[in-house]
């Protein structure tokens, strides 16, 4: 008998008795076989079915983590040589709660070291390869969580996004990935990037999974003091909420230069697609969206270069070989223990912030994020939601983008705002260019994922792009 | 915005990064460019915009200032490259 792939069938088929979570499992493993080329794991864990438990959400579902959250016992890399082999004490508040939820975890799945990069490249051990085209990247930096989902292999990850990190990949594969707002998901023991834009999420195949996932991780998380006390929303039962009279924006700044044709035609054509179910578009203008990716590149990298001063070879991870001095172990052990991208952030960042650069260079920065953040308020005003490419192009060529930095970060330019402003955001399947997927994004004001969800699923609903996978052929309606 | 050598050797002291040979003139080139790539902020208008440091833009919550977690010495010094008596290992730093 064929299992279902997604979350809520394989809850209905664990529910009618048409197999158990063992089967679910077992199915995970020979897929994750199947797959092996992609390099999507850094490391997989012998799972064992759970025992039956009252409440439990996702009994037996199996699904990965992106390899940041801390999982006790389960060494945590974050894609990096400096934490190869940190097995943390404690476990983070989304894998607790997902082990409360019943959910079985399979493994750690690959990323962009500490989350810093959009194509997954930038991984200490190697690149994710997208299930479509071998030859392309899986984008990042949540690029194995995307690949494994789009394989087939689990039916959830968990994903952290800092500038695009879910919904980047998850356009790059063919699959649904939700941000929430900034504070939605608990934060604790999900390792830091940029700590002001970091926030956890889920990609699954379709928003009604990713409603189903997010409503175990969310919730107030008082060991995170960003976390927001703000009651969630009953997602699934939000679904339901028909797309007619919804005011979805359109922003031209998200359509600009660089974004490709096929990729401008299969929006414009999900975007028509949801007017015929009753939404209105509506022009908006997000006038200061050009500056999003300087401002973020400036931000995030100096955020970084504080939050990774903690790697210094005295409490944990990677330390260099017979140090001379403190200084010498401190300058070997960061050298040698990050890889290239992550050294260059952390300089650039320091930079911004260094005496006689701050005001002109971070300080500026973070007005500007404000102007951005104002643009969304205003915008808001008027509309429901904000729709767009998530990504300019389909997913690039391993290796096109790695000499050149500028034009690897231009693919975050449709992502990047977001974060800036703490809002929360969708990518979904909505179209393919030479057989690559294309990604829709939906932006919603704070606290409005149960909105961006269903809108999300009422699209689904009457589309087929969400259903196809790797490997089949044809183009759906 | 130009980077100089010594420039980057500053960056590197103040980040405690050490750099291969080869690994510097890429570096410059690569600073270099994202430097001027952001340098485009310097012409948006900003005016009197207060700085934005957070998307919540609130003073953080504040815990109780309690032990909730107990003593994990030894869970954490387990971690550690080098570790004695319950304390991290360093080279000597006082002659």
């Amino acid at each position: 008998m064929s299992l279902p792939t997604t979350v809520a069938g394989q809850l209905d088929a664990l529910a009618a008795g048409h197999c158990q979570a063992a089967d679910l499992i077992q199915a995970a493993r020979e897929q994750g076989c199947r797959h092996a080329d992609l390099n999507a794991w850094i490391s997989e864990v012998e799972p064992t079915a759970p025992a039956a438990a009252e409440n439990a959400k996702l009994g037996g579902i199996p699904y990965a983590h992106k390899d940041l959250f801390c999982t006790a016992g389960v060494r945590t890399t974050c894609g990096s040589k400096m934490l190869a082999d940190f097995v943390p004490p404690y476990s983070a508040t989304v894998h607790e709660r997902l082990d409360r939820a019943g959910a079985v975890l399979m493994g750690k799945a690959n990323m962009d070291e500490f989350g810093m990069g959009s194509s997954n490249e930038h991984s200490h051990f190697g690149a994710v390869l997208n299930p479509w085209d071998r030859q392309r990247v899986a984008g990042g930096s949540s690029g194995g969580s995307a690949a494994l989902v789009a394989a087939r292999v689990v039916p959830f990850a968990t994903a952290t996004d800092t500038g695009g990190s879910i919904r980047q990949p998850a356009a790059f594969c063919g699959v649904s990935g939700i941000k929430p707002t900034y504070g939605r998901v608990s934060r604790w023991g999900m390792v830091a990037y940029a700590s002001s834009l970091d926030q956890g999420g889920v990609i699954a195949q379709t928003a009604e999974d990713c409603a189903l996932v997010l409503q175990q991780m969310a919730g107030f998380d008082e060991r995170d003091s960003t976390s927001l006390q703000a009651p969630v929303d009953d997602y699934r039962q939000a679904l339901q909420q028909p797309l007619r009279g919804l005011r979805i924006g359109v922003a031209k700044c998200f359509f600009g230069s660089g974004v490709s044709d096929p990729v401008a035609v299969a929006v414009n054509a999900a975007l028509a697609q949801m007017e015929a179910q009753g939404a209105v578009l509506v022009d908006i203008d997000l006038s200061h969206a050009e500056l999003a990716i300087a401002a973020y590149y400036l931000i995030a990298p100096a955020e970084a270069s504080s939050n990774l001063s903690r790697y210094d070879g005295v409490r944990y991870g990677y330390r260099c070989e017979q140090p001379r001095d403190l200084d010498d172990l401190y300058r070997r052990t960061r050298s040698e223990g990050f890889g290239a991208e992550v050294r260059k952030r952390i300089l650039l960042g320091t930079y911004a912030l260094s005496a006689g650069y701050y005001d002109a260079y971070y300080l500026r920065a973070q007005k500007v994020r404000r102007l951005i953040a104002g643009d969304y308020s205003r915008a808001f005003e008027g509309v429901d939601l904000i729709a767009g490419p998530t990504a300019p192009t389909v997913a690039f060529k391993l290796g096109e983008k790695l000499a050149d930095p500028l034009a690897m970060y231009a693919s975050d330019v449709n992502t990047v705002g977001v974060n800036l402003a703490g809002l929360p955001a969708m990518s979904i399947p909505c179209g393919f260019d030479q057989g690559l997927p294309i990604g829709l994004q939906l932006i919603g004001p704070a606290l409005s994922e149960a909105r961006l969800l269903a809108a999300a699923h009422q699209y689904q609903l009457h589309t087929g792009w969400h259903q196809q996978r790797p490997g089949t052929s044809g183009v759906p309606s | 915005m130009a980077i100089n050598d010594d420039d980057l050797d500053k960056l590197c002291f103040l980040a405690r990064l050490a750099l291969n040979e080869g690994d510097r003139a890429p570096l410059k080139s690569d600073l270099q460019r994202m430097l001027g790539f952001v340098d485009s902020l310097r012409d948006a208008d900003v005016g009197d915009c207060a700085p934005m440091a957070h998307p919540h833009d609130s003073d953080l919550r504040r815990r109780v200032d309690a032990v909730s977690s107990g003593d994990q010495c030894d869970q954490l010094t387990a971690l550690a490259p080098a570790a004695s008596a319950g304390m991290f290992l360093v080279p000597k730093v006082i002659e």
